[in-house]
């Protein structure tokens, strides 16, 4: 996993500045401590900082194919590299390097764009195609990976994060209201939209070219399900030893696809348990595995991680993390993440990284991806429970279930049936697109109002959700409702915030890469085709993972309500430690000029906050108070300030350099 | 759908679900399960113990609904 940036001139004017493509990589240098290298040309210029994962001798980019007509900087790793260096060697080859970055340039050479569709890994790439004078951009399926872009002077710049792409400081840098909007519907702005103004983020699962200027973007694959009805028909039996073959698989190739050792996260639920197991089954390699412990016991697992290290016998760390440790850590996280996050979750994988990487690890394989899959959210099961209400809204019965949902909050639903009640029979009509969401999407939009009267104006004018319901695809209507809510889930939340501001960015703020199994591709094609029942039979979520492996898991793990990983919100900022970034950035000269808030009503806010120390707040202020605050260091860090986070570094030596232009 | 299936489906529910007897929640998650699982829309009446109480009751309850008995 490494770092990747780039300047492409649009027309024929000077060939880009090594200075500018030097800047880029050293904002890059965290995601690749190890080395770095570019390649120039009169047209082109190509940067990468290296993370070094596989061939540590000889994989350093970019590189190229036999008569260097081809060149590549890649962010990623392709797990079946092995097998595609196979055939392509057959097919007359010729290798120079044992890493999967070179497996890339030969199957590109070999088939095209046709080759992503036989990759089976995280990436995002790009490729300099000096033949056909055309540079191809992609990124993986489901956008483990990100490349973002922007075109400025004629010039097209790219980077694997935007604070690269702000090197050039004559690219702009200003929120996107359509972006903000997006995030406080949907958690994420959903690709290619970003937070920021005309900066572009290429979609998960596509590859744009660029040739004479124009940009041309195409799907090579989608999240799609089968019309309902028309789902595997294969016994649960029959399923279960398909779904364990495949997850096996998919666990032992990125654990064992390496040069370095590969470590495992441990939260204490079934995913990374069954993960874990896997490894510890499977391979021979010693388990190393990591976790995150909470001072506050409503947030901690740490009896469960424990649980399942014992059984395992792994090497075992975690690292306790407060509610002073999140407030402290939380500006460097939103610098990493770079857009607002409505939760602290972020915060405590920031710190388990460091861990890992302080212990000598600098990959590790997590469960991220299987709530998505298989259906383990509790959306998926309110969904369920608002659709059963919904085909008899004059029940006198039905009401009742709702004391299944969230046991684990303090005001649950079976807590506070007359409340529950009420908020979920709030708009149910199964006829809307979103109506699994509804309910999450009103509560989040809810932060729009502390936006000043401008910003708000701009950011309606675009309608976020009818956006998005434009683009589903033309089969949507006819899917389970289930597989409904898993597209709409997975195209809002996965890439842009599961695997972005709380995944990707947090592991590599510390040189880290994570791999995730539930997101192989072949596991993901396998999932989408099964019936709903074997995902979420009634309200038993991930039922067929559960059932797959019952025998490697402890039954305590496999039984415990799902629990889903959250960190203390407002009592990070509010209960402890007076932090002086929170004053600076909620001063009221500083609210009026950032033109973002109503300073007024957000004044009012922080100060309920710091009334109550951030204790005995309602869901939604919990989440309004890490909002405002992220917002507003976006803005700091971003806006103003030019994203550098505080000095200009070189990227790491040695630098590799082909410059054709000297 | 056939009946081999109904019942498959049934006895794969009756796997992980212990018989709803004396208990209204339990009745509920028969009646999602029923409801999402073969497309028949339940009145409060039929979401009774005589119907769901058992996985043969459950079992004789959908291959009636759907004229398969």
């Amino acid at each position: 996993m490494c770092g990747i940036c780039g300047i492409v001139n649009i027309d024929d004017g000077q060939a880009p500045e090594v200075e500018t493509l030097l800047r880029m990589m050293g904002r890059l240098r965290h995601r690749g401590p190890d080395s770095s290298g570019y390649y120039r040309d009169k047209q082109v210029a190509l940067g990468h900082t290296r993370l070094a994962i596989i061939d540590l001798q000889t994989g350093a980019q970019p590189l190229s194919n036999e008569d260097d007509s081809v060149w590549i900087t890649f962010n990623g790793e392709i797990f079946n590299y092995l097998e595609l260096a196979s055939e392509l060697s057959g097919l007359g080859h010729i290798f120079k390097t044992k890493s999967d970055t070179e497996v890339i340039v030969h199957a590109y050479e070999q088939w095209d764009t046709l080759c992503f569709d036989r990759f089976n890994g995280q990436w995002a790439l790009v490729l300099w195609d000096l033949k056909k004078n055309k540079i191809i951009f992609s990124r993986d399926r489901l956008g483990i990976r990100t490349l973002y872009y922007t075109i400025c002077n004629n010039r097209l710049l790219f980077a694997s994060e935007v604070k690269a792409l702000f090197a050039d400081s004559s690219v702009k840098r200003n929120f996107d209201p359509a972006g903000v909007s997006e995030i406080f519907t949907f958690w994420s702005p959903v690709a290619p939209r970003t937070t920021f103004k005309d900066i572009k983020e290429l979609q998960p699962g596509h590859f744009a070219t660029i040739k004479d200027g124009i940009i041309k973007s195409e799907a090579y694959w989608t999240i799609s399900f089968p019309d309902a009805g028309a789902e595997s028909d294969l016994s649960e039996k029959e399923h279960v030893d398909i779904f364990r073959k495949h997850l096996i698989n998919a666990s032992k190739l990125r654990f064992t696809r390496s040069d370095v050792p590969v470590g495992a996260y441990l939260s204490g639920g079934i995913d990374s348990s069954i993960t874990s197991s896997i490894i510890s089954n499977y391979t021979k390699a010693p388990l190393r595995t990591f976790s995150i412990r909470f001072s506050d016991s409503e947030f901690d697992e740490g009896q469960y991680q424990r649980q399942i290290a014992d059984r395992l016998d792994a090497n075992h760390r975690d690292i306790a993390v407060s509610n002073d440790d999140i407030g402290h850590v939380f500006p460097d996280v939103i610098w990493h993440a770079e857009r607002p996050i409505l939760r602290t979750a972020p915060a405590p994988l920031f710190l388990l990284s460091k861990l890992v990487r302080e212990s000598g690890y600098k990959v590790v394989v997590t469960g991220e991806g299987a709530d998505e899959i298989m259906a383990g959210y509790d959306i998926y099961r309110e969904a369920k429970i608002r659709l059963f209400l919904a085909r008899d809204p004059s029940s006198k019965k039905r009401s009742k279930i709702l004391s299944k949902l969230y046991p684990w909050m303090e005001r649950a639903p079976g807590k506070a049936a007359a409340f529950a009640n009420a908020f979920f029979r709030k708009g149910l009509n199964p006829l809307d697109p979103g109506f699994s969401h509804r309910p999450r999407w009103d509560t989040t939009s809810s932060l729009n109002l502390f936006l000043n009267p401008d910003f708000r104006m701009e950011a309606k004018k675009t309608n976020v959700i009818e956006e998005l319901f434009s683009n589903m695809p033309d089969s949507y209507d006819r899917w389970d409702p289930l597989c409904k809510a898993q597209w709409l889930e997975m195209v809002t939340l996965l890439s842009g915030y599961i695997l972005s501001a709380q995944g990707d960015r947090m592991l590599m703020a510390n040189s880290v890469e994570g791999r995730f199994p539930f997101l192989d591709c072949n596991l993901v094609d396998f999932a989408s085709q099964l019936p709903a029942s074997h995902k979420l039979l009634a309200l038993d979520e991930k039922h067929l993972l559960k059932i797959s492996f019952k025998d490697m898991i402890p039954e305590t793990i496999l039984k415990r309500p799902k629990q889903p990983y959250r960190a203390p919100d407002a009592p990070s900022f509010f209960s402890g430690s007076n932090f002086d970034w929170i004053n600076d950035i909620t001063d009221e000269s500083k609210l009026k000029n950032a033109d973002i808030f109503n300073p007024k009503a957000v004044f009012k806010f922080i100060n309920k906050c710091r009334r109550v120390k951030g204790h005995k707040m309602s869901n939604t202020d919990n989440m309004r108070a890490v909002a405002i605050l992220s917002t507003m260091l976006v803005h700091h860090h971003y806006i103003v300030q030019d994203g550098s986070g505080g000095k200009d570094q070189m990227p790491a030596e040695p630098i590799k350099v082909i410059d054709k232009v000297v | 759908m056939i009946k081999k299936q109904v019942k498959r489906r049934i006895a794969e529910f009756a796997r992980t679900y212990k018989a709803a007897k004396n208990d209204e929640t339990k009745l509920l998650l028969v009646a999602l399960f029923v409801e999402d699982a073969f497309g028949i829309v339940l009145s409060d009446d039929d979401i009774h113990e005589k119907n769901f109480g058992t996985h043969h009751a459950i079992e004789n309850f959908v291959l009636e609904k759907l004229h398969l008995e």
